[in-house]
């Protein structure tokens, strides 16, 4: 308890406060334009840090961080664009309520399940560090390079399941992506693979280029090209209080949501792309009208919503518990650890108890602080989410213009043939994972039992198997109804 | 693989033509290609402005295009130019000089400025 109070008294100072609030305000304007993202704000920032105090680094950071992640959803919800694949799957049903004319709707219920998602995964990781924070090394050490491989091809798997009509066009476009993802010098090996001698593609393509283009470029295609008689819906009508009332009533989906969300977010270099799916799914097989998901159904829009904003405070747990960064986020806040002298590892409980608190509770604070600036200024964020991205800021490279360009028209005529465009970049995201950790494990792979035969990859493999089967049998009901 | 996979796209074509079809759709090949086509020419807007920006830097670029392409697209007069003109400027101030997002190093207008205006623009916009 005196840790605890401790770390309230840190946090208790004019500059730690100012910080907390800009990061957070400005964090839901960042998470709102499609493109730019916490990833390049974060980048941006830290080497503003080195001049600020430890503390007020660190809450700015977890400010930008966690209401960047609120902030995402109302580009996803209003035009179809996420602002970071994280959460690709907001569109489906948060776009789908917009051009029902239930933007106001989409969006309450988004922040809603995001401030659930954010404070059970705060809450759960305080008391996870308190309690299990020693131990967690064990568990982490139970996470090979072949277990986050079986990890991702879970999170593929439920993935294209998710896409129940358009299977084979998203397992198509999976490929694709995982192709894409292939595209450059192989690190650990250093083999250059489809590069064609042409130096751009050593480096292989940046994410971020990918998304821009096939996200934003081809929706702004799209409306560019269409009529004005027809422009996206955007229009908030009602209050944005209500989204808080209907969550109750999918209490069973917001749980596990979050849940997902908070245990995903603690397995390093997986996390938060794989929840989505995960929560996804599962909302999808309780939901009493699955037909519905991807046009518009709440309960869709919850899961995706809660589990991806739990998974910020639960990232932190690995990286404060193992010293372990989860991805690129975390592994950008622990630069600002080690210039503050402090090491992230079991060790911290006993040295920097009272900091961890402070972390937590300035997460806590952060997400209270986003929702109350939501609710007032929503009306005036909207407009920023049609502001044009700025791809020059990635690399400073015309070449990745060029690309995003060619990304947009590809993602263009997607759109034209009605195809789903999270696969592409699910694949890119986690078919870089998946080879990743497939060739960091090839040492001990002879044959293909060895990929199954450790406790967590052969469990892992066992939910595959179950996945696929019940997506099999469902479908294959579904088809027998439909006749 | 490639041989059940274009089959398996042949199935799927020939089955989205009847729907179409059978809604009226327009359904010519012709059709769908002459939307591609609209699409590339603001994609060519897009890689145009990219190129610009190296050579009159990213003020007077995004002033262009900002008032260009909703002329181009019929957004025209006084009324309409003025809220393009101020919302370029406002992108601008947001992402150049308030968060200093990088553009390219060197700039052929900013190049041609007197020492303090050179460094000036190029640090600002």
């Amino acid at each position: 308890m005196e840790a605890l109070w401790h770390g309230i008294d840190n946090l208790a100072s004019w500059p730690v406060l100012v910080a907390i609030l800009i990061g957070s305000v400005g964090g839901v304007a960042i998470g709102a334009v499609p493109g730019i993202g916490p990833a390049i704000a974060i980048a941006i920032l830290l080497p503003a840090t080195v001049f600020l105090d430890d503390l007020v680094s660190l809450v700015l950071l977890l400010g930008v961080y966690g209401s960047s992640m609120y902030g995402v959803a109302i580009p996803a919800t209003l035009i179809n664009t996420p602002g970071t694949p994280v959460n690709a799957l907001t569109t489906y049903d948060g776009y789908a309520m917009t051009r029902r004319g239930e933007a106001a709707r989409g969006l309450s219920l988004a922040y809603a399940a995001s401030f659930f998602g954010g404070c059970f995964s705060i809450l759960l990781g305080l008391s996870a560090l308190m309690l299990f924070g020693p131990y967690l090394r064990d568990l982490g050490a139970l996470f090979g390079q072949r277990d986050i491989f079986m990890a991702a091809a879970l999170g593929a798997v439920l993935l294209i399941a998710a896409h129940r009509r358009n299977m084979g066009i998203a397992a198509l476009l999976f490929a694709l992506g995982m192709l894409i993802a292939m595209i450059g010098r192989q690190s650990l090996k250093q083999i250059d693979r489809y590069t064609f001698g042409i130096d751009y593609l050593y480096a292989g393509f940046n994410l971020i280029v990918v998304i821009v283009g096939i996200f934003a470029i081809s929706q702004a295609l799209f409306l560019l090209t269409g009529k004005d008689a027809d422009p996206p819906e955007a229009r908030l009508r009602g209050g944005l209080l209500r989204g808080f009332g209907e969550l109750k009533k999918h209490p069973l989906v917001v749980t596990i949501s979050a849940g997902y969300g908070t245990v995903m977010g603690i397995i390093p270099g997986v996390g938060e792309f794989v929840a989505q799916f995960f929560s996804y799914a599962t909302a999808r097989a309780l939901s009493k009208a699955p037909g519905k998901f991807g046009r518009g159904a709440p309960d869709g829009l919850i899961a995706s919503e809660a589990s991806n904003n739990a998974v910020p405070a639960a990232a932190m747990v690995p990286l404060l518990a193992l010293g372990v960064p989860g991805e690129a986020l975390t592994a950008m806040m622990m630069v600002v650890f080690f210039d503050a002298g402090i090491k992230p590892g079991p060790d911290i409980f006993e040295n920097n108890a009272d900091f961890l608190f402070s972390l937590f509770i300035a997460l806590l604070i952060i997400n209270v602080l986003v929702v109350l600036t939501l609710l007032v200024s929503t009306r005036w964020i909207v407009r920023i989410i049609y502001v044009p991205n700025r791809l020059f800021s990635i690399r400073n490279a015309f070449t990745d213009c060029m690309f995003a360009a060619g990304f947009g028209f590809l993602g263009y005529i997607l759109r034209r043939l009605d195809w789903p465009l999270v696969p592409i970049v699910l694949g890119l995201v986690l078919g870089s994972i998946m080879i990743d950790k497939l060739t960091a494990g090839s040492s001990q792979i002879k044959t293909v039992f060895d990929l199954v035969n450790r406790p967590v990859s052969g469990t892992l493999f066992v939910v595959i198997l179950c996945v696929l089967a019940f997506t099999f049998v469902t479908s294959l009901r579904q088809r027998r109804f439909e006749h | 693989m490639l041989v059940p996979a274009a089959l398996w796209n042949l199935y799927g074509s020939v089955r989205a033509y009847r729907w179409r079809a059978r809604f009226q759709l327009p359904n010519g090949v012709a059709h769908e290609l002459t939307q591609w086509a609209r699409a590339l020419e603001f994609v060519a807007w897009f890689i145009a402005y990219t190129m610009l920006v190296p050579v009159l830097g990213y003020l007077v670029s995004t002033l262009l295009l900002g008032t260009a392409l909703p002329w181009r697209l019929g957004y025209r007069g006084a009324r309409w130019m003025g809220i393009c003109v101020t919302a370029s400027l406002a992108i601008v101030l947001v992402f150049r000089t308030g968060l200093q997002i990088k553009p390219p190093v060197n700039i052929w207008l900013y190049d041609q400025l007197p020492q303090g205006l050179s460094t000036f623009m190029k640090v600002w916009f």
